[in-house]
């Protein structure tokens, strides 16, 4: 359980040598074609996963810290962006803000002062990107969780659908704390980030249990920090584009059955 | 600690992933099999002599011990021919008799008296032994199937031979001051083996494995000489080959090896795979299937992959 902790030490350590800011992580225009791709890839699954008319409203978490969901967070945000949707990140995460310091913004007046009610709107940022808007997470509340469960949070929602195609929003890690599974009900649907050859399975099982227990929808994992070369070829879905689409169908078909098997043909053919 | 479930898959995926590292261990396992058999085990030579069994129809009553030897002594003496089976199985009587230790010290002294002038222990004697150079129409046919029954025909060939079985015993330190066997009857069978040969099948081959080349040697002759002793009297055995003992040395090398080799292998995969079972990190698209239904939507690669150097 420790290890990821370790592994961040002897990161700081290396770091010493070469100071690595963590902004250069977030996509840009001439990232390696292998990153690239992968968000392509998870944006245009993301995108098949919006069934509903509307804005919907994805959350990322992960079972523990530090397995790279603020990064995938904003990166997915940037890709949508990119791709000329109107894009919301709400940094939700206000235990452990990552979005002001990535996009090198303020960490005033975010998230939790516009819950606590400090500020009667909520402050929208435009960011360098075009498209995307961020919400910072704000001053460290001693109450996260409780400031989550707030019924301004569903104000927010409504305020932001009415602006944006797509809202993201960072969450902390579900085994951890509550605030993830707090906001079930509002949440269109989670993206659950895997930490590559870090996360124990039983810790990811847990956390999709909780998630589930209080009926929140997992759309998909991410699994991130792969390595390309211990990979066993095939098997990452990265390598080879048809993969994932196709299993997103199948999961999105057998969902959907369940409800209706007439939708279902409807919605396949829609995907086409 | 929980363990994953490992599938079928799993157990090939780790020799597909780890196939150099299992090829080095077992490589290197089995050339320590091979080292350690070398340097700690002596090596086996095995000698062996090939007999002919023929007909003889001549014999007298010497050296008839058992019922089964003194009936197939009439059978011979009636004309009979003695079949592969009889042969094999009356070669194999011996032999058991002989490494039972039934050959009584009294039988053994007679032998040894009746060669006295030329046994002086384990030094070779001389001795005729009759070749067959022919056979001779009898005239008569046989009642069963009728062909003409042969009489064969025998040149007298000059040999040396060493001395007798018990002598050799003596002569490597098998036997202690008062003449007792210090080799286990099973310890002394297991060095000699009888084989019959498929294709020639009056032929028999006798070998005896030894990590002493000139005990081997020895054996082989003593006891092919016993053989004749006994057989003489019914029918006749005719060495093919004088005996020889194999000059390439036959280590059990390759069993150790194979064995080491083996069981690196198998060490190593053990080890493989418990550290699979053990590991419940997840790392792919299968372990996250194997997790929940859930489709994975992308693999992000390590941002720093192919950066560090
Ligand atoms: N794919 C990746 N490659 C390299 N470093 C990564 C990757 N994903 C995350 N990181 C690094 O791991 C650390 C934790 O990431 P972060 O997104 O803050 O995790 P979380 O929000 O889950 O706690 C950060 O330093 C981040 O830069
Ligand atoms: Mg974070």
């Amino acid at each position: 359980m420790n290890i990821p902790f370790l592994k961040n030490i002897c990161l700081f350590k290396k770091k010493n040598a070469v100071p690595v800011d963590k902004s250069t992580y977030l996509l840009t225009p001439d990232a390696p074609f292998a990153i690239a791709e992968a968000y392509r890839m998870l944006r245009t699954n993301i995108m098949y996963s919006a069934g509903q008319e509307g804005t919907p409203i994805y959350a990322i978490t992960s079972a523990m810290p530090h397995e790279g969901k603020s990064i995938n967070c904003s990166n997915i945000a940037i890709s949508f962006a990119h791709a000329g949707k109107r894009v919301l990140l709400i940094d939700g995460d206000m235990r452990n803000p990552t979005v002001a310091p990535l996009f090198k913004e303020s960490s005033k007046n975010g998230l939790s002062e516009y819950l606590a009610s400090v500020v009667p709107e909520p402050n929208f940022i435009p960011s360098k990107y075009e498209n995307l808007t961020l919400m910072v997470a704000g001053h460290k509340p001693p109450n996260p969780a409780e400031l989550l469960g707030n019924k301004r949070i569903a104000e927010l929602f409504e305020i932001a659908r009415e602006k944006f195609d797509y809202i993201f929003i960072d969450l902390p890690p579900v085994n951890m704390i509550s605030d993830a599974t707090i906001l079930a009900k509002d949440i269109s649907g989670y993206l659950f980030v895997v930490d590559s050859g870090h996360t124990h399975s039983g810790a990811v099982k847990r956390a999709l249990d909780s998630i589930r227990m209080v009926g929140g929808s997992v759309i998909g994992f991410a699994l991130n920090r792969v390595n390309p070369k211990k990979s066993d070829g095939a098997l990452y879905g990265y390598k080879s584009y048809g993969y994932s689409r196709r299993y997103y169908k199948n999961y999105y078909n057998r969902y959907n059955t369940k409800n209706s098997d007439v939708e279902t043909e409807e919605q396949e053919t829609d995907a086409e | 600690m929980e363990a994953n479930s490992l599938s079928f898959k799993d157990l090939f995926s780790i020799i597909r992933r780890f196939w150099i590292l299992l090829l080095i261990v077992t490589v290197v396992g089995g050339a320590f099999g091979a080292i350690y058999a070398s340097a700690t085990l002596d090596p086996m030579y095995s000698a062996s002599v090939m007999l002919e069994v023929h007909n003889y129809t001549n014999g007298d009553d010497a050296f008839i011990n058992t019922n089964s030897e003194f009936e197939l002594a009439e059978k011979l003496k009636a004309g009979h021919i003695l079949t592969v089976t009889e042969s094999y199985n009356y070669l194999k009587e011996v032999l058991v008799a002989l490494t039972h230790w039934e050959i009584s010290e009294a039988e053994y002294l007679a032998l040894e008296k009746e060669h006295s002038e030329n046994i002086s222990f384990v030094k070779d004697y001389p001795y005729t032994e009759r070749k067959l150079i022919g056979y001779e129409d009898t005239g008569n046919v046989s009642s069963t199937d009728g062909l003409p029954i042969l009489k064969p025909l025998y040149e007298n060939v000059e040999k040396t031979r060493p001395a007798y079985f018990l002598d050799v015993l003596s002569e490597f330190g098998y036997r202690d001051q008062n003449g007792v066997i210090t080799l286990t009857p099973s310890a002394i069978r297991s060095m000699i083996s009888i084989s019959e040969n498929e294709d020639a099948v009056n032929f028999f081959k006798i070998t005896v494995s030894s990590t002493n080349k000139q005990f081997a040697l020895y054996l082989t002759q003593a006891l092919e000489k016993v053989l004749i002793e006994k057989f003489v009297n019914y029918g006749s055995v005719i060495t093919n080959s004088d005996p020889r003992a194999n000059d390439g040395v036959s280590y059990p090398l390759k069993k150790y090896t194979a064995i080491a080799a083996v069981a690196s292998f198998v060490l190593c995969y053990g080890v493989l795979l418990l550290i699979k079972l053990f590991n419940t990190r997840v790392t792919n698209e299968e372990e996250l299937k194997r997790i929940a239904n859930i489709p994975l939507l992308a693999s992000i690669p390590d941002f720093n992959f192919g950066k560090q150097k």
